[in-house]
């Protein structure tokens, strides 16, 4: 397998995004969801993950609420909020130019310049 | 993201604290435990899988600490950790803490006073009810000049104006105050109308209004006193309301005191009664032959000031050509209080000067105070560092860190503020007196103004200064400094040479304040011993009010000037003794004259002219001497033509190269009455003793018949001074009984001119700013040498026990001060020259008076090196002991010392 690679700023965010987009989910499960949409081909530091996950509950760009876990113990699942959701198509817009942008500077020749 | 939404996720974090926190710690938890559950079912062991989850992991706390910082929790509770947290490290160091508030009190005290007393006099809106409706009436006179305008112009404004609410006239008075038996006092006072109060919109501070009836001749036996007054002749009596005093030798009914607040706008004035119109010739004072009342008056709501102007426009028309010459007058002038503000006269200018001199040396002493605060926490900085490293390995951010130093330094000024805010409240009384010398009626008053911005200053400088000693001390490399047992080998260059600039930096504002002191200094020391003209020592004076009843008829009061003289002429111990209307230091009436000179001829100039009456023998008993033509005689009396005598000043501009004796001079007003000059006398100061000189005209006292004057008396000894004084008493009571007098001497008179007067609170306050900033630069010099040995121990340690002599030891540390000393002073050098450009060299206002550099230049080199040469002394005693600790370091105690 590859070296993983290491996120671009702000990738993890938009990452947690996508991840609770699709059902709501505890912590650990954002960080094993990110892994396997990714393919295991990105490196997520846990520690860092839980500080950006409060700085978006912060943000009101996702919620948390607790629920009952899988063993009867209230656990934290967060999910999209409203508002998030309705960013989403124009944030996965924006995401897809710049993707495009950065996957096109590498192959740049001299006479495109 | 609106703001709505992280107040309530803030909100939320910060009440719901505990939950939060057991919900994250739960949630961490369950990550790592879920993490290794994972790697069990990879095969790896239990333990070993722990172990690798929480490597993998990361640091726990320092994720939770981000956590808490993204969601905003810390603001509040970080903030009441850090002050718990610096108030205990202050505790902990009490020497370093006491020294720190005490020199920060020192500093901000200094500002508080100053913004205080410049506040008073110039920030604070004007203290009267809705002051944008309040006006002034002025008349402009043929002469084209603004002056205040006469009872009759009062009576008409009142009568015909329909757009003012109210219109209020006052007039000036002298009283003499018995305040023993044998002690008068002379007050100036103010008459005014019963509805001069409330049409400024004032309540008195104690007692009641005047009333109505209380302006008719005979019921006007009340008075008011000033706050001032009332603070000082009645030690602030609470129950002075009611009392009868004495005034002018007739009882009176004291009936209230006015408000400290309108201190600044009529200075100087102590009684405030009745304005009786009718009797207002006889009551007050007529100054250059013309009766004035200043008018005021209060806008009817809703009337412009426009509407005024026309108005009064119309009313001026009927003084073109008036019942008596005195009321004419070209129009009037409405102006209103901002305006008048705005156009200050020169005492207030003066004190202006003053008051922003002292706040520039105030704000100076601050920077030092700051400047030696921000040396002892970098060097207590160093101290720490070991504490910032453990701190940052354990994942302690630097923002966070220098949030924490802030506030520690924040408590420190806050500290500080308060300390100055309580000293500055208890030393309130002993300035107000200091600063009301320069601008009577400014007062230093602590209250929630000066107060807010006491605490202002303090967190600002805290921020500005703490910020120095937070970077530094934070600049931290944790491994290196955890690594190196001994930071006190080397120190780190870059923190000492910090304190050195810190240090420098105070000298160079010491510099600044020493030399703008020692240039007032000295201007102040010339301007005491610059020659007068005339010789003060010995002689006594007296002036006189004439009653008002009384000597009414002219044959009378030149009966009674005669007497006079005669009597205390023949006094035993007196050498001499004349009469003047305008003692020196008094200053002078002016008014227009014409002069006829022979280029002129016929034509007369017209100028502005200063004179003064005087008795033939008053140029002999002040020792001035005649130059020309022949002095006053007896016989220049009312009967004689009227006769002059000019100075020299007088001669060298209307009469260049020319003989003024036989030239004739009259007033303007009226022409025909022209007096002859028959002699010229020598110039002497009359209004200040650093003026420029003025033409001045002297006519005979016998001829003009003041109602108010003055004797100057020459004794013959300094010992006799006292004897005639207790026997003047006697002399003038004989000559009529209702005369009321208050004595004082020539040098007394030089002591209280306007511009000694001036320029003492001025020297005061600059000296004991001046002390304070020597103070606190052997503090700072002290403090920073002693640490900076200490520092060094191990190295002087190695130096003595390579054989160095213990007084190249001591060298060492000398050498290091008066490095860091020549560099301030080379700086502060430089910056006095800067900033002494701003200094005035002329004074203000028509005889120059006031606050400049006199006799010395900018660049005076004397102050300059006894300035340096005094802060050089300051920087050496300062260093002393620190040598002396350096000078018995022993060796063996040193190297071993880990």
């Amino acid at each position: 397998m590859d070296k993983p690679l290491d996120l671009l700023p702000g990738t993890l965010d938009r990452l947690i995004r996508t991840a609770v987009s699709l059902e709501s989910l505890r912590a650990y499960g954002v960080l094993l969801r990110i892994q396997q949409i990714s393919k295991n081909r990105l490196e997520i530091q846990q520690g860092p993950l839980y500080p950006a996950l409060y700085r978006l509950d912060h943000r009101a760009r996702i919620t948390s609420e607790c629920d009952e876990s899988e063993n009867n113990r209230t656990a934290k699942y967060y999910r999209l909020t409203a508002a998030g959701k309705r960013r989403l198509p124009t944030e996965v817009e924006k995401w897809n130019r710049i993707a495009d942008v950065i996957a096109g500077i590498p192959g740049t020749t001299p006479e495109e310049v | 993201m609106n703001l709505w939404t992280r107040l309530r996720s803030w909100l939320r974090a910060t009440l719901k604290h505990s939950r939060m926190e057991s919900e994250m710690d739960a949630e961490l938890r369950f990550h790592v435990e879920a993490y290794a559950e994972d790697l069990v079912r990879g095969g790896v062991p239990h333990k070993e899988a722990m172990r690798q989850a929480r490597i993998e992991f990361g640091g726990i706390e320092r994720a939770k600490e981000e956590c808490r910082e993204a969601r905003g929790v810390n603001i509040l509770e970080s903030l009441i950790q850090d002050v718990r947290y610096g108030l205990r490290t202050l505790q902990k160091n009490p020497g370093f803490t006491v020294v720190a508030v005490v020199t920060l009190a020192l500093g901000m005290g200094a500002n508080a006073a100053i913004f205080g007393l410049v506040d008073s006099a110039f920030l604070r809106g004007l203290p009267f009810r809705e002051p944008d409706r309040l006006v002034h009436i002025w008349t402009v006179e043929p002469d084209h000049d603004w002056h205040t305008p006469t009872p009759m112009q009062y009576l008409a404004v009142r009568k015909e104006s329909s757009s003012f609410e109210q219109v209020a006239a006052a007039g000036w008075a002298d009283y003499f105050y018995d305040a023993d038996d044998s002690v008068s006092q002379n007050l100036p006072g103010f008459l005014v109308t019963s509805n001069w109060l409330s049409t400024l919109g004032v309540q008195p501070l104690l007692g009641r209004d005047f009333r109505e009836e209380e302006q008719i001749a005979g019921q006007d036996a009340v008075v008011m006193l000033s706050y001032d007054c009332w603070h000082t002749r009645f030690h602030a009596d609470p129950q002075v309301a009611g009392k009868q005093i004495v005034l002018n030798r007739r009882p009176v009914t004291v009936i209230g005191v006015l408000p400290q607040s309108l201190g600044p706008y009529y200075q100087e004035l102590e009684i405030f009664a009745p304005l009786v119109l009718d009797s207002y010739a006889s009551q007050g004072n007529v100054r250059a032959g013309k009766m004035r009342v200043q008018i005021i008056a209060r806008l009817r709501p809703g009337a412009t000031l426009g509407q005024a102007r026309s108005e009064a426009e119309v009313i001026a028309s009927q003084f073109k050509n008036p019942g008596s010459p005195a009321d004419k007058a070209d129009r009037f002038v409405v102006e209103d209080f901002e305006e008048m503000r705005q156009h200050a006269g020169p005492t207030v200018q003066n004190a202006r000067r003053g008051l922003w001199m002292t706040a520039v040396a105030a704000g100076v002493v601050l920077l030092i105070a700051c400047a030696n605060v921000a040396s002892l926490l970098l060097a207590r900085g160093v101290k720490r560092h070991r504490e910032v490293a453990v701190r940052a390995a354990l994942g302690c951010s630097r923002r966070r860190m220098i949030r924490q130093l802030l506030t520690e330094s924040a408590l420190l000024f806050l500290c500080g503020g308060s300390v100055a805010i309580v000293v500055t409240r208890w030393c309130e009384e002993i300035i107000t007196k200091v600063a009301s010398g320069m601008l009577p009626g400014a007062y230093l008053q602590v209250d929630t103004r000066v107060f807010l911005v006491s605490l202002g200053v303090s967190l600002v400088s805290a921020l500005v200064f703490g910020m120095i000693p937070a970077l530094q001390a934070t600049a931290v490399n944790p491994i290196e400094s955890l690594k190196d047992a001994a930071p006190n080998a080397a120190g780190g260059s870059h923190p000492r040479r910090m304190r050195e600039v810190l240090i420098g930096a105070q000298v160079a504002l010491g510099m600044v304040l020493l030399v703008g002191f020692g240039l007032l200094l000295r201007s102040f020391l010339y301007v005491e011993s610059s020659p007068m003209g005339y010789d003060p020592r010995n002689v006594l004076t007296a002036t006189l009010r004439l009653p008002a009843t009384r000597h009414t008829a002219p044959s009378d009061r030149a009966r009674l000037l005669h007497e006079a003289v005669e009597r205390v002429g023949c006094m035993p111990g007196v050498i001499s003794a004349g009469i003047t209307d305008s003692l020196p230091m008094d200053g002078a009436d002016s008014a227009q004259l014409n002069i006829w000179t022979a280029s002129s001829q016929p034509a007369a100039m017209n100028e502005t002219v200063y004179f003064v009456s005087v008795s033939p023998e008053y140029f002999s008993t002040l020792k001035i001497p005649m130059l020309a033509g022949r002095a006053l005689r007896e016989t220049d009396n009312r009967e004689a033509s009227p006769v002059a005598i000019v100075n020299q000043t007088f001669a060298k501009q209307y009469f260049p190269g020319a003989n003024p004796i036989g030239s004739r001079i009259a007033f303007v007003d009226s022409p025909a009455a022209w007096k002859e000059i028959v002699g010229v006398v020598s110039d002497f100061r009359q209004r200040n003793p650093e003026e420029d000189l003025r033409p001045l005209a002297y006519f005979p006292v016998a001829q003009t018949l003041p109602g108010r004057w003055s004797i100057a008396i020459r004794v013959r000894a300094a010992s006799d001074m006292g004897n005639v004084a207790a026997a003047f008493g006697k002399q003038l009571g004989s000559l009529d009984p209702q005369l009321y007098w208050a004595m004082g001497s020539m040098p007394q008179q030089i002591h209280d001119s306007e511009s000694l007067t001036l320029r003492r609170p001025i020297i005061t306050l600059l000296a004991s700013f001046g002390g304070l900033a020597m103070m606190l630069v052997v503090v700072g010099v002290f403090g920073v040498t002693s640490y900076s040995v200490a520092e060094r121990t191990r190295e002087i340690g190695i130096r003595v026990a390579l054989g160095a002599a213990r007084q190249e030891i001591a060298g060492l540390v000398f050498r290091e001060s008066l490095r860091v000393a020549f560099a301030g002073l080379a700086v502060g050098t430089f910056c006095a020259f800067a900033i002494t450009r701003f200094f005035p060299t002329e004074g203000i206002g028509w005889s120059g008076s006031g606050i400049f550099l006199y006799g010395v230049s900018r660049t005076d080199s004397l102050t300059y090196l006894a300035a340096a040469a005094l802060l050089t002394n300051v920087v050496l005693a300062a260093s002393w002991a620190p040598a002396r600790r350096a000078m018995h370091v022993d060796p063996m105690v040193a190297l071993r010392y880990d």
